[in-house]
């Protein structure tokens, strides 16, 4: 059993191939949907015919454990439950997959120039719970909040995920505020860190109509975020992408409808849970993960 | 390719036709004279989406059957807002054009009502939020009344809300597309024509001022809009009833088989793309 994974683990490089990776970690608020993504990602259910993407698997036991929890609990039409801050940032499961696009459209992508190749992306990709994002709010200098905050300079690149239906504005922006605080406090040894600004939940029609405009999506939610984050790029700390997705994604194409089953909503965001599981497709999910591997945005995701 | 779709926020007072509207509009593509309509737009109605389903079969109940839609409510917060999906496309002879994709977003009429008064609470302020954020293209605001007296009370109303426009910091970006709703209305039906002159100079000159005066020209455009139409071109009579209900007046089409809208698409469109075309309908 798990014959390739060995394979894969001995040759990393496919044969003929541009291989590209990173280590990356979730950040957001609680319920922003980060397990969501991640699991769904793990999972790529019902993958379209066009899509750039020709495989993602799961090549190590934490990534299985993510492709079964999409199984178990997303597509049995149920809520994804909140993930626990560990006391011991070392028993954060730390999630690989490796993700590999169809030859045939990384030419179009600058950094790919030329080469018809397939694309192989390799992450390591931690989640971590949405409460270390409260945390840097009201709790900082704790140890525990250091501990992540040190895993994460690890990281080359960084996933921030904002909830694009909840109304804590404020509140997200002074933590993102606080988060980039404590990122320029560590340099990536000479290396520029990237941060992908992922508007989730761009199912919903409201965000849906926009999610070929992620920056204009960020900048109606929350100005400030925008703002700080631009500032944050202009300072030479790192750089900035925004993107939208959506874990849930739509059914149909045509006049296309969001596949979700509203739970509750509030101040605090959506909860949902997917209405049509055999016809789940999400969108977006790639997209951010192939700039913050490759620092080139990909049309054909991003256009997902 | 680019979307010129977008965020569009139906707004207007108390009982000006917002939910009447939309679920015309929803309903519309199911009951349209097939190879006899005259106008320039397509719409399709995205029944997948719960929302509009939800309102086609409210569609059917109310304006075929005759009961009213109970007026939409601040009661359940910004939360429960209804949003509908659609897309509309010019008709266009032996070419394929684009779908455009909307979201628009009904509004409880109150938040207008009350402008007037001055009272803004928490509540009626995340609306107003909501429907002035940056993702939100464009307003259709829509105007029942254009018997003398309800001009004043309009100009408040509008003067009250291009405050907010500015101090929300939308003053140069947000397209407003105001219109005569129920313009079957016997008085005005001959205004829809050019309703800029005919409907809102003549009626609603002081309302008109205000607009004119603080909206930048390329955000404002005037239209007049008929939910229910008129039965014929040589029989104008308003393809309407109005039953008197338990709550009010109750609107009914006269002759469902004959049912004709008249420019409920056309200010979509506008808001859209910025974009007239010489036919409204």
């Amino acid at each position: 059993m798990f014959e390739w994974l060995n394979n894969s683990s001995q040759s990393p490089q496919t044969n003929n191939g541009t291989n590209a990776s990173a280590t990356i970690r979730v950040v957001g608020d609680r319920a922003s949907g980060k397990t969501a993504y991640m699991a769904a990602l793990a999972r790529w259910p019902n993958a379209s015919v066009n899509s750039p993407v020709q495989t993602i698997i799961p090549i190590n036991e934490d990534g299985e454990t993510l492709a079964a929890m999409a199984q178990n609990i997303l597509e049995q039409g149920l809520e994804m439950p909140p993930s626990v801050i560990s006391d011991n940032v070392m028993d954060l499961k730390d999630y690989q997959l490796r993700i590999v696009l169809k030859g045939a459209f990384s030419w179009r992508s600058p950094s790919f120039k030329g080469s018809a190749k397939q694309v192989t992306l390799d992450i390591n990709c931690k989640d971590y719970a949405g409460e270390f994002f409260s945390d840097l709010l009201n709790k900082s200098g704790d140890s525990v909040l250091n501990d992540y905050l040190d895993d994460c300079m690890q990281a080359s690149g960084i996933m921030l995920l904002i909830d694009g239906t909840s109304r804590k504005y404020q509140d997200i922006a002074s933590s993102i505020d606080k988060f980039l605080v404590a990122l320029d406090r560590n340099d990536l040894g000479g290396s520029k860190r990237r941060v992908a600004l992922v508007v989730t939940k761009c199912e919903q029609p409201d965000l849906w109509i926009n999610r070929q405009r992620p920056q204009d999506i960020t900048r109606a939610i929350s100005p400030q975020v925008l703002k700080r984050l631009q500032a944050w790029q202009q300072s030479g700390a790192g750089s900035v992408e925004y993107f939208s997705a959506s874990a849930f994604g739509m059914l149909g194409t045509n006049t296309p409808a969001p596949n979700f089953t509203k739970i509750r909503a509030s101040r605090d965001g959506l909860a949902a849970v997917i209405k049509d599981p055999r016809r789940w497709r999400p969108f977006g999910l790639v997209a951010p993960i192939y700039w913050l591997c490759t620092g080139a945005r990909h049309k054909d995701l991003d256009g997902e | 390719m680019q979307d010129l779709g977008g965020n569009i926020g139906v707004i207007g007072p108390r009982s000006s036709g917002k939910t009447t509207y939309l679920a015309a509009l929803a309903y519309w593509p199911e009951r349209r004279l097939k190879g006899n309509s005259k106008s320039a737009f397509e719409i399709e109605s995205n029944d997948g989406f719960e929302a509009n389903a939800k309102i086609i079969d409210k569609a059917k109940e109310r304006i075929l059957e005759g009961s009213s839609f109970e007026p939409t409510t601040v009661a359940g917060g910004v939360d429960d807002l209804a949003s509908y999906m659609f897309s509309i496309k010019v008709k266009r002879f032996l070419r394929k054009s684009t779908p455009i994709n909307l979201v628009a977003v009904d509004y409880p009429g109150e938040i207008f009502n009350e402008l007037v008064s001055g009272e803004v609470n928490s509540l009626y302020e995340e609306f107003i939020e909501k429907c002035l954020r940056q993702d939100v293209k464009g307003l259709l605001v829509l105007l029942p009344a254009w018997e003398k007296g309800s001009d004043s009370f309009y100009e408040q109303m509008v003067r009250k809300f291009i405050g907010l426009i500015d101090s929300h910091g939308r003053m140069s970006d947000l397209r407003l597309a105001v219109a005569m709703s129920k313009c079957e209305r016997g008085e005005i039906w001959s205004g829809r024509l050019d309703p800029e002159a005919d409907l809102f100079n003549m009626h609603l000159p002081e309302t008109t001022a205000v607009l004119r005066k603080k909206i930048p020209q390329k955000n404002l455009e005037f239209f007049a809009i008929s939910t229910f139409g008129v039965l014929d071109r040589n029989n104008p009579r308003p393809n309407r009833v109005d039953e008197i209900g338990q709550e009010g007046i109750n609107s009914v089409l006269r002759e469902p088989n004959v049912w004709r809208p008249y420019g409920m698409i056309a200010p979509l469109y506008w808001l859209s793309t910025g974009k007239r075309l010489k036919a409204d309908v």
